[in-house]
């Protein structure tokens, strides 16, 4: 009868002669129930059977089999003894009157709550497992299990599905079995799907049990009706009500184990699988043990909340890992979406990412991009997740204010923002609106009251500091948002295209003039004044060389030179470099500068070296090297070529400036195998390889600029105002110049200062400056004072500032 | 809303502010907010050798209307872990309740806290779990830090 099931261990005859065995006693339905209490007898009866029981339990051959195995055995055991003890029942009520019956019942229920014990409990729960493991794993493989199922309950399980479906709101395509079995198969897992894991081997023995069964139709259906038989004996026997604890503890194994398999897969949609799967196994218990279907399904609803605890428990744990592979994992913020709103534990969801995020990405070990790229992520991803922005605000938070922290964010983000390929990219293309400094932040601006969409702010939103702007700003203006002022990105990106500038040597700015116009999109006009003159500069510059070219072709000048003339003032600050030019070089710059101030009188060109550089053709002996140089070490190299073997002092004293300066522009040859060092402080170049000593170093070496392509930059000194308005240490120069008491008065005011920034934290200027204004009495400061003021204390390591926001050291 | 700000408690709370701001203590640090001048934010540090040491707490620090004849109400704004500190941040400190007197000020009230910091009473505590283990202060130590990792350091 079993000879399929994964349940054979105890044969029929097993049973069989143990039922004799029971038999074979005295029949107490004669003599003895005259005697006793009826009570007692059954009772004494019971107690009994419980030692045959237990000496059953104990037998060798089923304390060798696996647990769910003997509980079948065990079961149709029970069953038989349970014959046996309906006929002891029934011999009593005849002696004893109707209501002997109902003694007999109460014995039957006591005896197997004696019975039941952990063990048995044990052995069931295995059994339960095992066997739902089974149903779905042939319900997955082979569609006409569900009609098999549907034959062995007698309620019918697809009318009772359907009406769960239906009750749900879940849309079934169709209403015949294979559409029921359809739903429960998702397409790419049919490769590993299984309930069980390998690692344990009788767990992998159990699974090709599983697939043998699977393999045919004909053992389903036998398996099938043999689980159902499992259940029934179950009711009959009345264990139902005494076990449905170890009955629901089963569910929720295969609740567990399912939801477990469903871990890290992040780019398909798990929840309706499952619950599909899960409702199935459910109402077929439901329609098994809890009789028809009228009655009330305790299975379904409980192995439902099971499901959405433990999905949502996974995912949320998984949230870290599903933020960085978004967009690859848009399928798992949809089902987190519809658990969490299920469960209403959006704020558990916002405070448990919210502590993932500040364990695995707010240390100093995360590269502050890699900190941007995750909260550009997770600003998208918890907008799905939910459109309110709540729990966007409680996770932002501490990144924010970490990020504020880093100094090389403002520059990350410039970075980010202008590389054409990133998503930010976008985002400043998309002309969605001048980005407004914050100052306002903390006024809520009245919702639209015409937008049909509008839905009160959830719960979760109390005590979370929610304005209207950002609840809607796009990535770009929440990043700007960090920051108190956006002149710190308008800053930051004039120094990024003063860099670009700079380092482009053909006049060449297409993409850069492209990237300020998208940024006067975002950022307004007016704010990216300096940048348009730069853009101005470089397009004058290029008109300017292509004259000096001319000019130099009719005079038959060699003019490899090419300059880039900015207007000091509105560039970032430029560094100076002294030292004494080689005349070849002199030559070129003084013949340069003629023709340009004979274009434009009253101006004089001012060359800044630290920027040029310089395409150098390097003949020695043996090779030709081609390097590009910076004009200093150009310089260097051309003194070099009239003395081949010098000191260090000597190079020093020819270009007019310290050993220091000239040892690393020295060292830069070196490192090319240009020049190598004799003795300390000694060199001379390096005419062949692998020579070494003085024999070749007679010859004089040849190195020629072969073209010299310097980029100067020179300021207007008619324009009257020659400070450098990007080096805070003139402006304060400036100050104490014009009054040293007034520096020492503010000296007092850094007590406030510090006062201020330990209880209030990192501050831009202007917070400073009102706070001083409102409880310093007698205060007038002008912002310009404290501003140097503050680059004062700076210089004396009292005070930091990073992204415009000035901290305590 | 705070009812007018009397001129003379203003004038008090404002020299209080310059003598705090010129004392320029260490560990010990308060300014009024940028909106009132009767609500202030104060930070503290734990005194070096007590088991606060290197833990620093914010603190809010509201004046009455009737300042200095009332002592102001001082709670911790960063979750403290200490006998005398309940979980929301109130304080148990005789001189913050029937032992005020006038002639104390923000810097005599930032210096007991400081010193109650190290020197707790857990004879009548707010925390009692604290309380109990201040006797043995390794074993304090180690659950004073673990609150504060797990709960100051947001």
């Amino acid at each position: 009868m079993y000879a399929c099931s994964p349940f054979n261990t105890l044969s029929e005859d097993d049973i069989q002669r143990i039922v004799q065995q029971i038999k074979a006693r005295p029949n107490p339905a004669g003599a003895p129930w005259a005697g006793l209490s009826v009570e007692k007898a059954i009772d004494s009866l019971a107690t009994e059977y419980r030692g045959e029981l237990q000496q059953l339990c104990t037998a060798k051959r089923i304390g060798d089999s696996a647990a769910s195995d003997v509980f079948h055995g065990f079961l149709q055991f029970l069953q038989s003894l349970n014959g046996v003890f309906c006929s002891y029942s029934e011999g009593a009520s005849r002696i004893c009157g109707a209501e002997q019956r109902i003694i007999g019942d109460m014995a039957w229920n006591a005896l197997i709550y004696q019975v039941l014990d952990t063990r048995v409990l044990a052995w069931m729960e295995e059994w339960l497992y095992v066997s739902l493991s089974c149903v779905l794993h042939c319900v997955v493989r082979q569609p006409s299990t569900i009609a098999h199922l549907n034959s062995a309950v007698d309620s019918g399980i697809v009318a009772r599905l359907q009406q769960v479906h239906r009750d749900t709101g879940a849309v079934v395509v169709g209403f015949g079995n294979s559409a029921i079995a359809q739903s429960l198969v998702s397409e790419n897992d049919t490769e590993s799907d299984d309930t069980l894991d390998d690692s344990d081997p009788a767990q992998s023995e159990r699974r090709k049990l599983f697939a043998r069964i699977a393999s045919d139709p004909r053992q389903i259906g036998m398996f099938v009706n043999d689980f159902a038989s499992g259940c029934r004996l179950l009711v009959t026997l009345r264990i139902v009500a005494y076990a449905s604890r170890t009955l629901s503890n089963a569910v929720d194994r295969l609740v567990d184990a399912n939801v477990q398999k469903q871990a890290n897969r992040w780019d398909t949609p798990c929840l309706d699988l499952l619950l599909t799967r899960v409702r199935l196994v459910a109402t077929t218990l439901d329609a098994l043990l809890c009789g028809p279907a009228t009655a009330q399904p305790f299975f379904l609803g409980h192995a439902e909340a099971r499901l959405y605890a433990k999905f949502s428990e996974l995912r949320v744990s998984e949230l870290f890992g599903i933020i960085i592979d978004y967009p690859d994992s848009r399928q798992a913020i949809a089902d987190l979406r519809a658990c969490v709103v299920k469960l209403r534990t959006m704020r558990q969801m916002a405070h448990s990412l919210r502590n993932a995020i500040q364990q695995r990405l707010l240390h100093p070990g995360a590269t502050t991009s890699d900190i941007l790229t995750q909260y550009i992520s997770a600003i998208r991803c918890l907008r799905l997740l939910d459109p309110s922005s709540t729990v966007l605000e409680i996770v932002a938070r501490p990144i924010r204010s970490y990020l504020r922290s880093r100094e090389d964010t403002v520059s990350c983000i410039v970075q980010d923002m202008v590389s054409e390929e990133s998503e930010l990219f976008e985002d400043l293309a998309s002309g969605h609106g001048v980005i407004m400094d914050n100052g306002a932040e903390g006024v809520v601006y009245d919702e639209d009251y015409a937008d049909k969409s509008w839905e009160p702010l959830p719960i979760e939103a109390k005590n979370v500091y929610l304005t209207a702007q950002r609840r809607d700003a796009d990535v770009l203006s929440l990043l700007v948002s960090i920051y108190e002022t956006k002149d710190v990105f308008v800053q930051e990106f004039e120094r990024h295209l003063a860099q670009r500038l700079l380092a482009c040597t053909d006049y060449s700015a297409e993409r850069e003039i492209r990237q300020v116009e998208m940024m006067k999109l975002r950022f307004g006009d007016r704010t990216l004044e300096k940048c348009e003159v730069m853009l101005k500069d470089v397009a004058d510059s290029k008109r300017t060389d292509q004259h000096v070219s001319e000019t130099s072709q009719e005079k038959h000048w060699d003019m490899p030179l090419h300059a880039l003339i900015v207007s000091r003032q509105f560039w970032s600050s430029m560094p100076k470099e002294q030292f004494a030019v080689p005349h070849e070089m002199a030559d070129m710059r003084n013949k340069y500068a003629g023709t340009y101030e004979s274009l434009k009188p009253a101006r004089k060109l001012e060359w800044r070296d630290a920027l040029g550089s310089v395409t150098l053709r390097i003949e020695l002996a043996d090779r030709t090297v081609s390097v590009s140089a910076k004009p200093a070490q150009a310089a260097v190299l051309f003194a070099f070529q009239e003395t081949p073997v010098t000191t260090l002092a000597e190079l020093a004293q020819k270009m007019e400036c310290s050993e220091e300066f000239v040892l690393s522009r020295v060292r830069f040859w070196q490192t090319r195998g240009v020049v190598r060092e004799t003795d300390a402080n000694a060199f001379e170049v390096v005419e062949a390889e692998g020579s070494s000593g003085n024999d070749v170093a007679s010859r004089a070496s040849r190195p020629a600029a072969g073209l010299g392509n310097a980029v100067a930059s020179g300021a207007g000194s008619d324009q009257g105002e020659d400070y450098d308005d990007d080096d805070e240490g003139d402006a304060s120069g400036g100050a104490a110049g014009a009054s040293n008491a007034r520096t020492e008065a503010l000296r007092v005011h850094f007590n406030f200062v510090e006062g201020i920034l330990r209880n209030f934290g990192p501050l831009p200027l202007d917070r400073i400056l009102s706070m001083l204004g409102m409880f310093m009495p007698g205060e007038n400061t002008t912002a310009e004072e404290l501003r140097s003021f503050l680059a004062l204390m700076a210089r004396e390591d009292k005070l930091e500032m990073a992204g415009g926001l000035y901290k305590l050291k | 809303m705070s009812a007018p700000l009397d001129a003379a408690v203003a004038k008090r709370l404002q020299s209080e502010l310059m003598s705090l701001m010129m004392a320029n203590l260490k560990g010990i640090s308060a300014f009024p907010q940028s909106d009132n001048m009767l609500n202030w934010v104060g930070t503290l540090d734990g005194a070096p050798g007590t088991v606060y040491e290197g833990l620093t707490y914010k603190l809010a620090l509201s004046f009455p209307s009737n300042y200095p004849f009332t002592a102001p109400t001082i709670t911790f704004v960063t979750p403290c872990w200490h006998p005398n500190v309940d979980d929301r941040g109130n304080i148990c400190l005789d001189i913050l309740k029937e032992q005020w007197s006038a002639v104390y000020n923000v810097q005599t009230i930032l210096l007991s806290l400081q010193t109650l910091l190290g020197d707790a009473n857990p004879q009548s505590p707010l925390n009692g779990a604290a309380a109990q283990l201040w006797d043995n202060q390794a074993e304090y130590k180690r659950v004073l830090l673990k609150h504060y990792k797990e709960h100051a350091q947001q």
